[in-house]
């Protein structure tokens, strides 16, 4: 097993990783407009001043020199510095926003599950019945809803018109954080965000359970006495829900695209927000740090659900 | 192809997501015809009005009426979506035909990519580069086209390696046809079932994108109308809570379109692929 997660991160994960920041770092090197193309613009600036501002910023060396600097500062853990007023360091400003954006993704996989899980269970234990097609309809509207309308409406309905829950944002400053905080400033960006995966999970957890249904040890189960209950629960479900870990893995891409959306419509405070804060400054540091955070999360995720998906399943070895 | 039409017709929710479909498709090419106003004309002196006899749907904070942007809108984002999706399939179809037909370094090299692409949140990638090049109806089409090829290239690949062993291709490699000549009139009309329901949702991912790109204020630029750009200037609080006729319209719309397609996609993969055992009540197998 360790042989299979330290092949992973030197085979798959770190080439990966270094292609995407290359061809990323590329794209912004080439991109009509410099960050100091808006000095022209000013009163009293001369060239020399601009061009001494872009040997400061490190814009002037060619295009490869630029990049492998920017790896081995990266590699030591420096992200440069935010192209703003403040100056502040990349690293820092990503540390303060990423545990919002994690506990916002965590909460809204957890209800993908407890939400999910279950109603893929009663469709496929009712398969053909009303029950049934509600649920696989309901999951069709799920799939296809646009996260920013639904966000719009939960907003509209129950912080607008009802107001019994805020309108985005995430503990004001010197708010006592108490459980019931947390569940209401979580309750309608997490179901927001969560209401696809809802969904997919349902979807395919109804037609994973319904494959393992139809296998042969499941008929011995039933044919020897054992009840319904005992048969779907202890033996078709754990096999069942195999295959669900290894969505995990696709899920974890979608969940961050989306949280850009979600975390701009409820005002919280997370990685997302700040992508589109940046994207708009044009603060090119902060793009690189976030997109490379972004990719060492996603890389970890995977990782985490083919680890977990071989320990669940003893059939599974990795070699 | 009568056969084909009755077993589509007996999936009833792919049928209504058709009929749905062709009625926005038609409201949006007879916009100009349908239209009660000009999208763009601007009337400071009926800013914000709810619906009424002269705006069905009211008008926005520039006194534009509602409906007309609605229609006009369907117009910017139906062209984005059928354009990108138009782009990534041919991407995808080349190099996915490529990777299943040549296999070996072509093939890791090209499923690699693939994965690069796959494993990242798109929207960050799409919102960097808008900004990057600036935002723009044909960038748009653009970076919504070609971040998305991986998933029509995974197909034909699994499409090619499976037709690759079977003996029309042999006996056309053995009356000396060229590899090109095998692999798209020999091969890529066997997979045009799976390619069709591929674009069909194609299609709808493209247009969720470019409408949560809009949204972010990335995608498609105002003055022009979109859905995405319409929900975009719905936000401000006190237009979200007290003047729902704004962003209402174009939300339904989105909605609206996305669900029709997605329901046509799986009327599709049932009509054409009769062998799939149907086990979904709307008569889909669940799992993608």
């Amino acid at each position: 097993m360790w042989r299979y997660i330290v092949r992973r991160i030197f085979l798959q994960g770190i080439p990966v990783l270094l292609g995407f920041t290359f061809v990323l770092y590329f794209v912004i090197t080439i991109a009509p407009g410099s960050p100091v193309t808006h000095l022209r613009g000013l009163p009293n600036i001369d060239e020399e001043t601009i061009a001494r501002r872009a040997e400061q910023l490190g814009i002037t060396e060619p295009f490869p020199v630029q990049y492998v600097k920017w790896l081995g500062r990266v590699l030591r853990g420096d992200l440069g510095r935010s192209f703003d007023s403040s100056r502040r360091p990349v690293a820092e400003l990503i540390l303060e926003r990423m545990p919002a954006t994690i506990l916002l993704s965590l909460c809204s996989i957890l209800l993908g599950w407890g939400v999910g899980i279950p109603a893929g269970i009663l469709s496929a234990r009712r398969q053909y019945s009303f029950l049934d097609y509600m649920i696989t309809f309901l999951a069709f509207v799920g799939i296809s809803a646009p996260s920013f309308f639904i966000g719009l409406l939960l907003l509209y309905v129950f912080a607008a018109k009802l107001n019994v829950l805020p309108a985005g944002g995430f503990f004001l400053a010197g708010e006592p954080r108490t459980f019931l905080g947390y569940v209401q400033y979580l309750l309608l960006p997490s179901l927001t965000l969560g209401l696809g995966n809802i969904a997919g999970i349902a979807r395919y957890m109804r037609s994973s359970l319904l494959e393992v249904l139809g296998q042969d040890f499941l008929r011995t189960a039933r044919a020897k006495g054992l009840s319904d209950n005992l048969v779907v629960y202890k033996h078709a479900l754990r096999n069942a829900l195999l295959p669900i870990l290894t969505l995990m893995g696709f899920t974890i891409p979608s969940i961050f695209s989306g949280a850009v959306i979600v975390e701009n419509i409820f005002a919280w405070p997370g990685l997302g927000s700040l992508a589109v804060q940046a994207v708009n400054e044009r603060n090119y540091p902060v793009i690189m740090g976030i997109n490379l955070m972004f990719a060492v999360l996603i890389f970890l995720g995977s990782l985490i659900a083919d680890v977990s998906y071989a320990l669940a399943d003893p059939r599974i070895r990795y070699e | 192809m009568g056969k084909f039409w009755r077993r589509f017709c007996r999936n009833k929710l792919a049928l209504a997501g058709l009929i749905v479909l062709v009625w926005f498709v038609l409201s949006a090419l007879f916009a100009p015809q349908l239209a009660p106003d000009d999208p763009n004309r601007a009337d400071l002196r009926q800013r914000n009005q709810p619906p009424s006899r002269e705006h069905p749907l009211g008008t926005d904070d520039m006194g534009r009426d509602i409906l007309s942007r609605t229609l006009y809108g369907g117009r910017i984002s139906l062209a984005v979506g059928l354009v990108s999706a138009g782009i990534s399939l041919t991407i995808g179809v080349f190099l996915g035909a490529l990777a299943g037909f040549c296999g070996g370094v072509v093939d890791t090299v090209i499923m690699r990519l693939a994965d690069v692409f796959y494993s990242f949140p798109f929207l960050i990638l799409a919102i960097t580069i808008s900004a990057i090049f600036g935002p723009s109806i044909y960038n748009t089409m653009i970076i919504l086209g070609i971040l998305s090829w991986p998933g029509p290239a995974r197909l034909l690949r699994a499409e090619f390696l499976k037709f690759k062993t079977t003996d029309f291709v042999a006996a056309a490699t053995a009356l000396g046809a060229r590899p090109a000549r095998i692999m798209f009139r020999h091969i890529l009309p066997n997979a045009f079932s799976p390619l069709l329901v591929s674009a069909t949702l194609e299609v709808a991912a493209a247009i969720l994108s470019e409408a949560g790109l809009s949204f972010l204020g990335l995608g498609v630029p105002p003055p022009a109308p979109s859905w995405g750009n319409m929900l975009n200037r719905a936000r401000p609080l006190h237009i979200l809570s007290r003047m729902p006729w704004m962003w209402i319209p174009p939300g339904l719309a989105v909605f609206g379109v996305v669900l029709s397609i997605n329901f046509v996609g799986d009327g599709l993969r049932d009509a054409l692929d009769p062998r799939q055992e149907q086990s979904s009540p709307l008569g889909s197998q669940a799992a993608d």
